[in-house]
């Protein structure tokens, strides 16, 4: 079923569109955790760098019967098998899944900047660096040191902040355990979510709330039908969502 | 012997065998790919040791807790949500978790400024030290001190000792004029005294509510405190489907308060009130009131019956409103049965002040439903026992002072209301009465941008002699100061954070220095104590302390007196959980001890203030809750019997109907900051290009609108109000009703740094603020306007 | 004959060439290039380690050691160096340079690593000695007993140290211990 194949681990995320209010802090955690660059100019969707975007759907209708809703999507690290598609085109493997996690990385300095993984991606998550980033003087100070800064040239895009995962783990064999506990591993986004919209966890244990909630009858996927299977999960009990979940984005 | 071809084809060949035999070339292929991977003007961030310090953010009333990372001790790297904090639990905001980029912003002040041109020009406003500063400041002060009245001050922060220290600056050199910036708590303030007899703010015990009624407020986007709010969304929102509290925004525009409640009711513009009032006739002639509450402890009943009965049967209300009938009488249905439900009120985030009216009759809903003061109802902030600072030492020329009237007439004002008239005061300034303002401070505030109809407060800054900003950053208002006196950021300074806006519970937050500051300056605190000290006199003896730590201290001191509530340590702590009233094991047991664990863990909180029971919380001449407000006849206010009554009257939004045919309506978003602000990048960038592209910022209007005006999605129009015009483009979107143009606030900044200014319009540039008769507070909800294509 | 003569010595002489060339090439490429790729960079302090353990006593985990959130704080801090010389206890030049250009003015001093990873690169200090169970000088230099602080040779190209563990060395005995090679394991 999936294309992970340890089975053991399968890093996911649940996002509850019903609870999400759409204050974008999920957006501002995620640029701030991983040096995302900022320009004066971020109006050009096609080339602002957003590794958790947040997009935005309504329902169509007219005064008042109107509806909004604001959806983030990460990377949803797909689970296809064999692969997800952008690693499969990748002329330089350097963007891959980790088979013992789930985590679909990728790793800039290797990126040549063909863009392939870009085009392959159904999601828009991928993002080219047009510019080299600049920090204004002082806020070089506030880079974090657990994620490199990127150049102008390559791709980058959401790894589900795998740095967490590898500080998690460092804390872990320091005290002699192999085994993470819950919660010991989560992104920024999900852990600044002010409404707990946000669940993170592995999928491949049943006991976790992700695994629970991705059964829920309210469960989705974007664009369920290219077979991407992603980890990411979203929620909602609209059926417009659902609708244009399938279909438009 | 010659050296021929051949010969030296060999010795190349040589070479070249030698060459590859050798690490060179495989080694300069493999560093020239390392090489390349190191461009050296791509920054890499200093390694080092982790630490995680909490402290309580500043960034808006809402005093979440927060957590810093710095590296080294030194570099700030993130900002999350603290998880003890019994507020945000581990929540944070877009502001919050991009305030980063404010204490590392381009557009930080590095020392003093002395303007040494014209005013405005910011080329012209010169570094000098802060001896020089403090020098100036002080001699102004002196020189000015027989006509003390005139020295004003414009704080931004309602609450909190700074502040405190401020107004008390102002008292004991003589002058009335301490101003806040408006906001509805101005209102509620004043609402609360009429209704129920004392001046506090409402508590909203939204975690423990079934229904929620908000009329106007937008709950998720900025309302109250934030993170709080969104919270709150989240459990609200937790339940299984059957089992789900209610939301119903009522709400002209469709945001997105209005999609994420279970109901939107889109009310004609400025009707929210008449709606209230229309929910409260049908509980009330449909019997469904509560009727323990209503004939013990309630007073005016009768009076408000009839009013109701006469003027807001359903069947006006949907005249007024243009809902239908049947969703007034079922909505009113379910808020009488949905025990414990509770109403909201203040439109936006709270910055507009807002009619009395609004606000007394979203209260008498509450107290129709007997909501008041009851678990998921609405209760009164509880106060913090802070020590009271000795009293002011009034010396004769603070004396004089306090004879004065105040410049924005609140003393004055027929009958005299404890009432903040910010647009009085600006009306005043510029009319010169009754008297001149000569020195105006600005803490923690914007006015020059923030300020809903700012045309005239710049007209009046040009009146004022003396202009100081106390602000760390470059905006509009400080780039129009004659002084500047940059204040070191919330991340450097130590700071208490009073109890946010509509909590039901107490709360004090002491925010911290987390790491260094980066530029040499002066905590305004610390500004006052010396000034006074300069100034000598009643001010100084005034001003006792030493520094401004040692005034907090004082204050807090007060808390540990009292001993009870608990330094937040420990994550997952509810204190709406096992209700008010409620003594928790206190975890300090000195004021040295509370104090170290203040500052570790940044937040102390208290349940044990239980909710007034019905006997005791009503203040009023009546001893009741007053629908029909006694209290106001007692304050001396004269009218006739509405006066005194919850009731609709729409103020006519400003401009001729002919020539401006449509209505400009702001809105406030979380992704937008308002307040003494601006947008972080980080925050700016997350606006959608149908919100802000390039430099043009979008105003959202109907299709029906745009297809009569011949306007098609992205054209550029021009706004024009009585008050001026501005450009923009149009989004076409069903979330606007038809003839009514609604445009974001917070944008067109023209201080602060690149990556916001110039970013769209300032819409408080073309906004037409009101005042009501009775109380002289302002809305500006809405003003007539004409667009046509540019 | 004077001809093929001719063509005998220019072909020996050719030969020779090559072998020069052959030579030159080899001594460039094996002596010369490294001397000219690498700049040598000498520590601030000439950090003694025999001293520090012999005649103080102290053990590699007083400045080596695992921090509280399980990284790794390869060098101390100035703290600790201050514990003990906040006044000079010998005579040498060093110690001397340390308490007057770094105690005193309470300034970090900037050593130099031998091994520094690029930014890109993630490593667990813990995985490889706490669960791996490796020795510090399966990697590093055995500073046991060692009087002086070898200068650092840095790559002039790349500006990392020569003692750089280079990725082949990492993936080869990942492989052999049969831990996981995915890119997220070290990068980041």
């Amino acid at each position: 079923m999936s294309g992970n194949k340890s089975g053991k681990l399968s890093y996911g995320m649940v996002i509850d569109v019903d609870k999400c209010t759409g204050c974008m802090t999920c957006a501002v955690a995620c640029q701030q955790e991983n040096n995302v660059p900022f320009r004066e100019d971020e109006t050009n969707k096609v080339r602002s760098i957003t590794w958790l975007e947040v997009f935005y759907l309504d329902n169509g209708k007219s005064y008042p019967d109107h509806r909004k809703a604001y959806l983030p999507r990460p990377c949803l690290q797909c689970d296809a098998d064999p692969y997800p598609p952008c690693t499969f085109v990748c002329p330089v493997n350097a963007t891959q899944r980790d088979e013992e996690t789930g985590l679909v990385s990728h790793i800039p300095v290797r990126c040549i900047g063909c863009r392939y993984c870009i085009s392959a991606c159904s999601y828009h998550a991928r993002y080219f660096n047009w510019w080299d980033p600049k920090w204004p003087k002082p806020m070089e100070e506030m880079l974090t040191p657990e994620v490199s800064t990127r150049m102008r040239g390559v791709v980058e895009k959401c790894t589900f902040c795998v740095h967490r995962l590898q500080l998690a783990k460092d804390k872990a064999f320091a005290e002699g355990r192999r085994e993470l506990d819950d919660g010991e591993y989560v992104p920024a986004c999900v852990e600044a979510c002010p409404a707990k919209a946000m669940v993170f966890g592995n999928l491949s244990d049943s006991h976790s709330e992700v695994a629970k909630l991705a059964k829920s009858p309210k469960a989705f996927r974007l664009l369920e039908r290219l077979g991407t299977k992603p980890k990411v999960i979203y929620l909602s009990g609209q059926e417009w969502i659902h609708k244009l979940a399938d279909n438009v984005i | 012997m010659k050296l021929d071809r051949r010969a030296f084809v060999k010795l190349i060949a040589g070479g070249v065998g030698g060459t590859l035999l050798s690490p060179l070339p495989w080694k300069m292929a493999d560093d020239t790919a390392i090489w390349s991977q190191n461009w050296f003007w791509r920054p890499s961030p200093e390694r080092g040791g982790a630490t995680t310090v909490n402290t309580v953010c500043q960034l808006c009333p809402g005093g979440c807790g927060i957590r810093v990372r710095l590296i080294e001790d030194k570099n700030a790297v993130r900002i999350d949500g603290n998880p003890s904090h019994p507020v945000n639990q581990g929540g944070i905001c877009p502001l919050g978790a991009s305030g980063l980029q404010y204490l590392y912003g381009p557009s930080r002040i590095e020392t003093p400024l002395k303007q040494t041109g014209q005013r405005g020009d910011v080329t012209t406003l010169k570094p000098i030290s802060w001896d020089e500063a403090l020098e100036i400041l002080a001699t102004k002060l002196r020189g000015m001190r027989q006509k003390a009245r005139g020295l004003v001050c414009v704080s931004g922060k309602r609450q909190g000792t700074v502040s405190e220290l401020f107004a008390r600056f102002l008292r004991a050199y003589g002058s009335p004029n301490y101003m806040l910036m408006p906001a509805a708590a101005d209102a509620e303030s004043l609402g609360m005294l009429f209704s129920q007899g004392q001046s506090r703010l409402p508590g909203y015990d939204l975690e423990n509510a079934k229904m929620i009624v908000s009329f106007g407020s937008s709950y998720i986007e900025g309302w109250g405190t934030p993170a709080r709010m969104l919270l709150a969304f989240g459990n609200w929102r937790k339940n299984a489907e059957s089992d789900q509290v209610k939301i119903v925004q009522v709400e002209t525009r469709g945001s997105l308060s209005g999609s994420k409640a279970d109901d939107w009711v889109a009310v004609a513009p400025g009707t929210e009130a008449a709606f209230a009032l229309g929910l409260a006739q049908v509980i009330i002639s449909e019997g469904r009131y509560d009727r323990a509450f209503v004939n013990q402890y309630s007073h005016g009943f009768d009076e408000f019956r009839r009013l109701l009965q006469r003027n807001y049967t359903p069947e006006k209300v949907t005249a007024i409103t243009e809902v239908p009938k049947e969703k007034i009488t079922a909505l009113a249905r379910e808020f009488a049965q949905a025990k414990p439900a509770v109403a909201l009120s203040g439109w936006g985030q709270g910055r507009m002040q807002g009619s009395i009216y609004d606000f007394l009759a979203v209260q008498s809903l509450n107290a129709l439903v007997g909501s008041l003061h009851k678990p998921g109802g609405v209760t009164r902030t509880p106060s913090v026992p802070l020590a009271p600072w000795p009293e002011v030492v009034l010396d004769a020329m603070s004396l004089e002072g306090e004879k004065e009237p105040r410049l924005d007439g609140a003393s004055e004002f027929q009958p005299p209301l404890p009432a903040n008239l910010f647009y009085n005061f600006v009306k005043n300034v510029n009319e010169g009465k009754p008297y001149r303002a000569q020195m105006l401070w600005v803490y923690e505030a914007n006015p020059a941008h923030d300020l809903a109809d700012v045309k005239p407060f710049i007209e009046a800054l040009s009146k004022i002699e003396t202009v100081v900003s106390f602000s760390s950053f470059m905006d509009e208002t400080t780039q129009l100061a004659d002084l500047v006196l940059p204040g070191p950021t919330y991340l450097e300074r130590l700071e208490d954070v009073a109890t946010p806006p509509g909590l039901q519970y107490a709360v004090f937050g002491l925010s911290k220095p987390v790491l260094m500051p980066r530029f040499a300056a002066i905590h305004p605190g610390d500004i006052l104590i010396q000034l006074a000290k300069s100034l000598g006199g009643g001010v100084a003896s005034s001003f006792p302390w030493s520094d401004y730590e040692t005034a907090l201290k004082e204050r807090v001191q007060g808390l540990a007196e009292r001993g009870s509530g608990r330094v937040a340590d420990e994550p997952g702590v509810e204190p709406w959980k096992g209700g008010q009233g409620n003594t928790l094991a206190s975890n300090y047991d000195s004021f040295d001890d509370l104090w170290e664990k203040l500052g570790e863990h940044g937040c102390w909180f208290d349940t044990s203030a239980a909710m007034p029971s019905w006997d005791s919380a009503f203040k009023t001449p009546s001893g009741k809750f007053e629908f029909y407000s006694q209290k106001m006849r007692q304050i001396g206010i004269r009218g006739n019997d509405l006066t005194y009554l919850p009731h609709f009257e729409q103020v006519e939004p400003a401009g001729d109907p002919n020539e401006y045919p449509l209505l400009l309506m702001p809105y406030e978003t979380l992704i937008i900051t308002n307040g003494p602000l601006a947008n972080s990048p980080f925050m700016t960038k997350m606006l959608f290009d149908f919100e802000l592209k390039g430099d043009d910022c979008f105003v959202e209007i109907n299709g029906k609108t745009a297809a009569d005006l011949g306007l098609k999605e992205g054209d550029r129009v021009a706004l024009q109000t009585e008050r001026g015009s501005l450009e923009a483009r149009v989004h076409l979107t069903g979330a606007a009703r038809p003839d009514v143009v609604f445009i974001p606030t917070g944008l067109g900044h023209s201080g602060f740094d690149s990556y916001i200014r110039g970013k769209g319009v300032n819409a408080n540039a073309i906004l037409v603020a009101q005042q009501e008769k009775v109380t002289g507070l302002a809305t500006w909800w809405g003003t007539r306007v004409k667009i046509y294509k540019v | 004959m004077t001809g093929e003569n001719k063509q005998q010595n220019s072909g020996l002489l050719g030969w020779a060439l090559f072998v020069v060339g052959f030579a030159g090439a080899l001594f460039v490429g094996w002596i010369v290039f490294p001397q000219l790729l690498y700049s040598t960079k000498y520590q601030p302090i000439n950090y003694n380690h025999a001293i520090h353990q012999e005649e103080a006593g102290m053990s590699c985990e007083d400045c080596h050691f695992f921090r509280e959130d399980g990284t790794y704080a390869g060098k101390p801090k100035l703290a600790a160096c201050a514990e003990c010389h906040s006044e000079p206890q010998g005579e040498t030049e060093d110690e001397a340079k340390l308490v007057s250009e770094y105690v005193e003015p309470e300034k970090e001093i900037p050593w130099i690593s031998y091994s520094r990873q690029p930014d890109n690169v993630f490593f667990s200090h813990a995985a490889h000695v706490k669960m791996a169970e490796m020795d510090c000088t399966d990697c590093h230099r055995d500073v046991e007993g060692q009087t002086k602080a070898p200068p650092v040779k840095i790559n002039r190209l790349t500006g990392y140290p020569n003692e750089v563990m280079k990725m082949y060395v990492c993936e080869d005995c990942h492989a052999q211990e049969n831990v996981s090679n995915a890119c997220d394991v070290c990068h980041k």
